[in-house]
């Protein structure tokens, strides 16, 4: 792919954390798709080889002194990306969920329709793996609740698979929430009057490893992914100018 | 005074002993023993003003004594523990924003080490007898 069409730079970034058994094959899978483009592997202070892994796969390794979480690990690479000046950021998840192969048409909608974040969705067309039914059905509420406030449907609200370009990368280097970020990261673009939209890609169970999102955890994951929704709704708006285009 | 007053004064002035003993071993930095050195010194005055525990107990419709303090020390709680919750909130910003910092200077410095290496191996001259002359 000739992604330098696309986009000026590309920086894949992968947040990683204690997943030394799956991250290597995502890092060599994204190099094979995309050669040229910067793999970035944020360590989310892993306790195994994670970042060894992903270091001899070719990946280079940023590694945070402890444990932030999801949203400060990805924040970092967006922070990362903004201040080496990357035109772009895609990110995926390291637990080999995304199928590096639909990198191009996230990135083909992210520059030729001019929006900010193109996230990939598993539901707008229902091929490949679906999901456990609880999570589905927390994806379809969070849809139904979002609609009044982003003033359209996502259908995956919870994907991790997302193209962002630089004015995007500059609200999330200042602004990303810490926790179970994906849904919220949609309002605060939306605060900001940015666009974004979904395009439809194929997921795969994950290579190894549990999810962060058991079944018991699920009830305060909505709880509080709905609070921050309403943080961000009603948040206090610091002095920042985003430039326009 | 009814006992409780009396417990509440106690416990209000050994609050007191025990906020100043932990500022003097920089258990607690000055700045956050405020609130609580506030509440407390509060509530040992209400105890021991009559008219004041009366003023208060108007202005919150109780009558009965203990149930004033208990309700006085209750808000008072609140409000410390949601001021200290506003600072917890405000170091753990920091603090992320801190180890973000941390990784990407460890990232920068690991970039340059490796260019020194690699411009030291450049123009290192090769090693004697390398190259095969022969003698």
């Amino acid at each position: 792919m000739n992604q330098g069409a696309q986009c000026n730079s590309l920086m894949i970034l992968i947040p990683a954390y204690n997943e030394e058994a799956s991250v290597a094959e995502v890092v060599r899978s994204v190099r094979r798709m995309l050669p040229e483009a910067p793999v970035m592997v944020i360590d989310d202070g892993s306790i195994d080889s994670t970042a060894q892994a992903a270091r001899n796969a070719g990946a280079e390794v940023l590694r945070l002194p402890h444990h932030l979480g999801l949203g400060g690990a990805v924040q970092t690479g967006y922070r990362f990306a903004f201040e080496h000046g990357f035109a772009c950021v895609v990110r995926l998840d390291s637990d080999g969920q995304h199928n590096p192969a639909d990198i191009p048409t996230l990135l083909d909608k992210l520059s030729t329709d001019s929006f900010d974040m193109v996230t990939g969705s598993r539901f707008l067309q229902n091929n490949g793996y679906q999901a456990q039914r609880l999570r589905r059905f927390g994806g379809w509420l969070f849809s139904l609740l979002l609609y009044p406030i982003l003033g359209k449907r996502i259908a995956d609200p919870t994907s991790g698979f997302a193209a962002v370009n630089r004015r995007a990368l500059e609200v999330f280097s200042r602004s990303f929430p810490l926790e179970y970020p994906e849904i919220e990261a949609l309002v605060v673009l939306q605060r900001k009057k940015l666009r974004f939209c979904e395009v439809p890609v194929k997921m795969f169970p994950r290579r190894a490893g549990r999810s962060t999102i058991g079944s018991l955890q699920a009830i305060y994951y909505m709880i509080r992914v709905l609070l921050g929704v309403l943080a961000n709704i009603l948040k206090f708006e610091r002095r920042f100018h985003i430039r326009r285009r | 005074m009814e006992r409780a007053r009396i417990a509440a004064a106690v416990f209000s002035s050994l609050l007191i002993a025990e906020i100043i003993r932990s500022v003097r071993r920089e258990h607690i930095r000055v700045e956050y023993s405020m609130a609580w050195l506030g509440a407390a010194i509060l509530l040992l005055a209400l105890c021991l003003s009559d008219s004041a525990l009366a003023a208060v107990g108007r202005l919150i419709g109780v009558s009965d004594a203990p149930t004033i303090l208990m309700v006085l020390a209750g808000i008072l709680f609140l409000f410390t523990f949601l001021r200290y919750s506003i600072l917890v909130s405000s170091l753990k910003d920091h603090n992320i924003q801190l180890a973000q910092k941390v990784g990407m200077l460890e990232w920068e410095i690991e970039r340059l080490n490796k260019e020194l290496t690699n411009r030291k191996d450049a123009t290192r001259p090769p090693a004697a007898g390398a190259g095969g002359a022969g003698a």
